[in-house]
Order: structure tokens, then C-alpha cells, then sequence
């Protein structure tokens, strides 16, 4: 074989290897998102998939390796190619059958707490192992055919191969996470990784197969799986309606209503029975158990007059804001900045929960996309300060993020608030003895070196936590603590055990450096079923 | 995010100061309510009562503990034993509710509801009987499909190697 022909044979196999390299990194990108509605984007969940793929491809170059023993690698190459198309191509239609297959229904989100790390393995190795492996097998078949063709020492060939592949991979990364899901959808960006893989792949099978029939169906059936009808994620519960459904770059997104009242909520990822914002048409304190009612509790305290300003960390699509604006002491008006890590919530907070609408006229919401931590450093280099910080932050629907519950952070806290502020953090567990509690709460304590007010939200597995700079929370039964316009949400709390003061420390639970909130989290759902 | 529950009202049918702890409640005056069961005398009222307020504050699990201590002392009470297996129910305690329910089946009462009272705890102790159920046959062929899937690599890697 002359040089020109290496040099073409060498390339096409570069550019096979990037494609697989883009396939499989859209393949488990997506694989996370097509997971979300049922098992959520945890970080157990992360690495169940990130397991699989890993194992998926070690397997795939094994046997990879050993295909390219054949006596023609290059059609190995081309059935591998068509088999991961194949596989992306199935994925969306193939994921609620499967994912059904080990979820059960009516069940809350803390009680399938184990079922979303096995049942995510498990669906993972099922309908992605298939996929990863065929791709795993693509890097050894094109070493060998560029060796055989005389391309080089096998070292030569190797880096190569490795370094398209991987570049393949990172545009892979990108495009799916920032352009194909977004715009795209889920079914769509893996529809497009077939194509990515299976075009290549029919070539080659022509060019070393000859015409056949069998490939051709491929060119049949991408363009028939793009049409045809697919729900992925599970169902609204029973009589909710769905108003809204989206993809962000971030999270799979969805509005409910139910039926039989004007009630709302933002559902995230596997939602189940819990949800990230809710909406009712008036203004002001929710029904009994949402603990949003208790962020309305400063400006009376505060005998508030005036501005009040509310830095909302986590502001959702506005929930708090207008439980606050709705209650506010006679004489005051609120003006809050809302900090959203995902514009789309925002989106959706416009159009479905008046997100932009405080109760009062007067009242003023600045919505910012962000990280709450890098904005709350932006505000503070600005010398903002504020009355009321609410942190309600939340990833993958019950994880406080790390970096958003170190001694640091809510020093940064601490320091964009006005003398008489009041810091207020959400905290989802299961009682006032609760490990993360304890952790957060004594790391707050720390960082604001007062005692902090833990309160227990009746009917919810919610604990307030509340901190000053300058003053202490009032104590519930004491004579600072009743308020009459937010009677029907303070006087539960008066009932010993359902608050606590946790105490500053010597050294803080929780640092950028150590933050081990995951772990405290699994403990804290571990205790919480021990009824 | 929250877990909320529904708000379910359950009263001790009792005679006592029920109207002052009502209106405390009905203002949401709670610790002053729960200071009002207190000062009762009889302990299966100051029970009860406390049962009730906790309960109606939506502090269920502090409510249970309440009506569990209760239940040690009065073992046959009625209206303990329903207040109980509403609150454990509530708080999908398969376990509790079912032996709830067999401890009602063995208290015999005049009462006309107590059948459809002990109906319903039974009823509810075997929907979260299903539900536990439903849980660990979804963990269980989670693991299989693990096994299952592990055991066909390691054969398939097996295969090769001799190949």
C-alpha cells in the first residue's frame, strides 16, 4: 500500500475513534438525565453511571483486543459502530420499562432512598453497559487497522488514537451538556449520537462489505425512531396535571397543578412526592407544613419599617419572596435578591409563579442567575448588606451543596448582613437531633459565634435553622417570640422539643476543606426510618 | 423541599376542659394548650390531652411517643389505641399499625366505631405492609439484575480468555 492510502485509512480511523470518543461521553451524559426521573442526579447516582461506562469500556477494549484478531477488523469496526448506534438509538424507549422494573409506585422520596442507588446501578448496567461496551471495543480495531495498513509503530498509532479519541470526547462533553439537551431534548441529543456512530459506521460496513441490505435499514429506522411517540420520566402523581415540562442544561424541570386546586409546584428530576417551589394565588403564609412560612418571621421580630432586604440563596421560582412580601409588618416593603443556579427555573418562575410579582406594588425582586456562593461574594465586594439571608439551596432535590454549608460560607454570610440581620438556612431531616442539623447548625454557630435557633417544622421533614450577628433568635415561649399576624406557625414551636439551641464550637463541623454532607445525609435518612 | 402530611384530626372524646384547650388551639396558642393538659389530674386524661395537642400541632412522631407511653400504662384504652394507629399510620410505620391493629382486635369495646376504627388501622397496617413489600422486591431484583449482569461479564471474560 502506497503512503497516500495509509495516510487517508489512518485518518478515517482518527476520525471514527473521535466520533466514538463524542458518542460516548453524549451516551453518558445523557444517561444521568434519562436516569433523573427516577432516581434523581445524586452523586451516588453519578457514580453508578460513571461505574458502569468505566467498566462498560474496560470490558469493550478487552474485547476489542481480541476482535482485532479477525482476520478483517475493519468490519468488526463497522458492526461495533452500527451496535453502539443501535444501542443509543433504543436508550429513551428502552429507560422507563427498565427503570419501572425496579421502582415502585406511591412511595416518598426518603423511603426509596435505597432503591435510587441500586435500582440507578441496575438500570445503568442494563441499559447503558450494552451501549459503553460496543464503543469501548472502536479504540483497538482502529490501532489494529492502522497498524496492518503500515501506519506507524504501535506506540505511534496508540497516542494518536487516544488523543482524537479523547478530543472527541470533550467536544462530546460540551455539546451535549450545553447545546444537544437544552435544545434538543434527551431523545434527540441520543438520536444524534446514533447518527454520530451509526453513519460512520455504515460507510465503513459498505466500504468493506459491499452494498447489503441489512445496513440500509439503519438509514430506515434512525429518521422512524425520531418520529416515533416516547414519554420519558415518570408520571405526575394522581390528580396532578402537568402545565410545564423542561430540559435545562441542569435538571429535568416540570409545573404540576392539581386538580382540585389552584396549588403549583416545580417538580426536579425524580420529584416523587416532593418538589422545589410552590405557588397558590394569594400572597403570604402557605398551608400548614411548608416551610416557607417561617422566613416571614425576621421582619416582625425586627418590627420592620421601611426597606427590608432579603437576599434569597435559592431562590427557586420565587416562593419565599412571596411569602414574605405577602406578610410583611404594616410600613415595610421588601426588596429581595433572588440567586437561581438554573435560568430556566427563573423561566418558569416568571411565567408560573409570579416570580416577578411580590404581593406589594412596592416591593422589588432582582433575580439573578448564579452560584449562591459566588454571588454572595459578588454582593459583599459591592458593600451590599441585607436585612434577612435565606439559604434554601438545594442539588438534586435533597442535597444542600457542600460549598453552600462550610464555616467559610456562612462567614461570607455573616458578613453581608446589617447589624440586626437574621441568617435562616433549610434544612431537610428528619428531627432536631438529626445528623446534618447538628453539623450545620454547630458550623453556623461558629461562624456567627451565637448560639443558633434550630425549629422544627410541623407536618414536614423540615428544620429551620436561625442566626445573628450581633443578637441571639428569640426563644419560642419567651415573651420576644409570639407574633399574632403568624400565630397559626409560631405556636406549634412553642411545645418543648421542637427546638434547640445548638452552640458555636471550637472547631467548625463543616469547612471547604472537610464538608462531608453527603455521608451526613445518608446517616440522617438511615435514622429518620427508625420509627 | 418538603414532605408534608395531611392534616388529620383526631380528638379524645373526652368531657374535660376540652372547650379551653380547643379555643388555646383554635388561636393556635399551643404551648398554653399543652400546659392545660398538664394540669390535669387523672393521668389517661393529661394523656389523652397531650395526645391531642401534639397531635393537632402536627408534631405526629412526638404525639406517638406520647400515646405509646400511654399505651404502657393503659394497655386497653380505646382511644389511645385509635389515636395511635392513626398517628403511626400517618407516619408509615408498617410494623406499629399492624401490631396496633392486632392489640385493638383484642381490646373488646361497646363502642359502635370501634369496628370501622379497627378496620381502617388494620387496613392501613396492610397497605404499609405492601408498600415495605414493594420495596424490597424492587431492591431485590435490583440486586439480581446486578448479580446477573457481573456474572455474564465475568463468564464472557472468561470465554475470551481461553479463546
Amino acid at each position: 500500500m502506497g503512503d497516500a492510502p495509509q495516510r487517508r485509512s489512518a485518518r478515517w480511523m482518527l476520525v471514527l475513534v473521535a466520533c466514538a470518543g463524542a458518542g460516548t461521553m453524549a451516551v453518558e451524559l445523557s444517561a444521568v438525565r434519562i436516569l433523573a426521573p427516577w432516581f434523581g442526579t445524586s452523586t451516588g447516582v453519578w457514580s453508578n453511571v460513571i461505574g458502569v461506562v468505566l467498566l462498560a469500556l474496560a470490558l469493550g477494549y478487552y474485547l476489542g483486543g481480541t476482535l482485532a484478531r479477525a482476520s478483517a477488523p475493519g468490519l468488526q469496526l463497522a458492526r461495533v459502530l452500527l451496535l453502539a448506534a443501535l444501542g443509543a438509538a433504543l436508550t429513551p424507549f428502552l429507560a422507563a420499562p427498565v427503570a419501572g422494573l425496579f421502582l415502585p409506585s406511591d412511595l416518598t422520596l426518603e423511603q426509596l432512598t435505597p432503591l435510587l442507588h441500586w435500582g440507578s446501578l441496575a438500570t445503568s448496567l442494563l441499559l447503558f453497559l450494552p451501549t459503553a461496551l460496543a464503543l469501548g471495543c472502536v479504540c483497538p480495531l482502529a490501532l489494529e487497522i492502522i497498524c496492518r495498513a503500515g501506519g506507524g509503530s504501535a506506540g505511534n498509532a496508540g497516542g494518536r488514537i487516544l488523543a482524537w479519541s479523547t478530543l472527541g470526547g470533550l467536544v462530546g462533553t460540551f455539546a451535549t451538556t450545553h447545546l444537544a439537551v437544552p435544545n434538543l431534548g434527551l431523545r434527540l441529543t441520543l438520536l444524534l449520537a446514533a447518527a454520530i456512530l451509526g453513519l460512520p459506521g455504515l460507510l465503513l460496513y459498505l466500504v468493506r462489505n459491499g452494498p447489503r441490505r441489512e445496513p440500509a435499514l439503519f438509514i430506515v429506522a434512525l429518521p422512524l425512531l425520531a418520529l416515533a411517540p416516547v414519554r420519558l420520566g415518570n408520571a405526575p402523581p394522581a390528580g396532578w396535571e402537568v402545565l410545564e415540562e423542561r430540559l435545562s442544561a441542569l435538571q429535568n424541570l416540570r409545573v404540576v397543578k392539581r386538580a382540585d386546586t389552584d396549588l403549583r409546584l416545580l417538580q426536579v428530576n425524580e420529584g416523587l412526592d416532593s418538589f422545589q417551589s410552590v405557588w397558590q394565588p394569594q400572597a403570604g403564609l402557605l398551608p400548614t407544613g411548608y416551610y416557607y412560612n417561617y422566613f416571614a418571621a425576621p421582619a416582625w421580630w425586627s418590627r420592620a419599617r421601611g426597606q427590608w432586604n432579603v437576599l434569597l440563596l435559592g431562590a427557586g421560582a420565587g416562593t419565599a419572596a412571596r411569602v414574605i412580601s405577602g406578610c410583611l409588618p404594616q410600613g415595610a416593603t421588601a426588596a429581595f435578591v433572588g440567586v437561581e443556579l438554573d435560568p430556566v427555573v427563573l423561566e418558569l418562575g416568571r411565567r408560573w409563579f409570579d416570580l416577578d410579582s411580590p404581593a406589594q406594588a412596592t416591593d422589588s425582586m432582582e433575580a439573578v442567575v448564579g452560584d449562591a456562593r459566588a454571588a454572595l461574594q459578588a454582593l459583599g465586594r459591592e458593600g451590599r448588606r441585607f436585612d434577612q439571608i435565606v439559604l434554601d439551596a438545594y442539588a438534586n432535590q435533597s442535597e444542600i451543596p457542600a460549598h453552600l454549608t462550610s464555616l467559610e460560607f456562612f462567614r461570607e454570610a455573616r458578613d453581608c448582613l446589617g447589624e440586626n440581620g437574621w441568617m435562616m438556612a433549610n434544612v431537610g431531616a428528619f428531627g432536631l437531633a438529626d445528623p446534618l442539623v447538628e453539623a450545620v447548625g454547630h458550623t453556623l454557630a461558629t461562624a456567627f459565634q451565637r448560639p443558633v435557633l434550630a425549629l422544627r417544622v410541623p407536618f414536614a421533614r423540615n428544620v429551620i435553622l436561625v442566626a445573628r450577628p450581633q443578637d441571639q433568635a428569640p426563644e419560642p415561649g419567651s415573651e420576644s417570640w409570639p407574633v399574632r399576624a403568624l400565630a397559626e406557625i409560631l405556636g406549634p414551636l412553642e411545645v418543648p422539643g421542637t427546638w434547640r439551641w445548638l452552640d458555636p464550637l471550637d472547631e467548625a463541623p463543616l469547612t471547604d476543606d472537610r464538608s462531608p454532607t453527603e455521608m451526613l445525609q445518608a446517616r440522617s435518612l438511615e435514622l429518620g426510618w427508625q420509627l | 423541599m418538603t414532605w408534608a402530611w395531611g392534616l388529620l384530626l383526631v380528638g379524645p372524646s373526652l368531657g374535660l376542659p376540652q372547650d379551653s384547650i380547643e379555643d388555646l388551639m383554635s388561636r393556635s396558642e399551643v404551648g398554653a394548650a399543652l400546659a392545660t393538659a398538664d394540669q390535669m389530674t387523672a393521668h389517661l386524661d393529661r394523656t389523652s390531652w397531650r395526645v391531642h395537642v401534639l397531635h393537632r400541632a402536627g408534631w405526629l412522631d412526638l404525639a406517638l411517643a406520647e400515646a405509646r407511653d400511654g399505651l404502657e400504662s393503659f394497655p386497653a384504652d380505646t382511644n389511645l389505641l385509635d389515636q395511635a394507629g392513626w398517628l403511626a399510620a400517618s407516619l408509615s410505620a408498617a410494623e406499629l399499625t399492624n401490631d396496633i391493629s392486632r392489640r385493638m382486635a383484642s381490646v373488646e369495646s361497646d363502642e359502635l366505631a370501634w369496628t370501622a376504627k379497627m378496620e381502617r388501622v388494620a387496613a392501613d397496617g396492610r397497605r404499609l405492609s405492601l408498600g415495605a413489600a414493594d420495596l424490597r422486591s424492587g431492591l431485590r431484583r435490583a440486586y439480581l439484575a446486578c448479580a446477573t449482569t457481573l456474572a455474564l461479564v465475568l463468564v464472557g471474560l472468561w470465554r475470551l480468555g481461553r479463546s
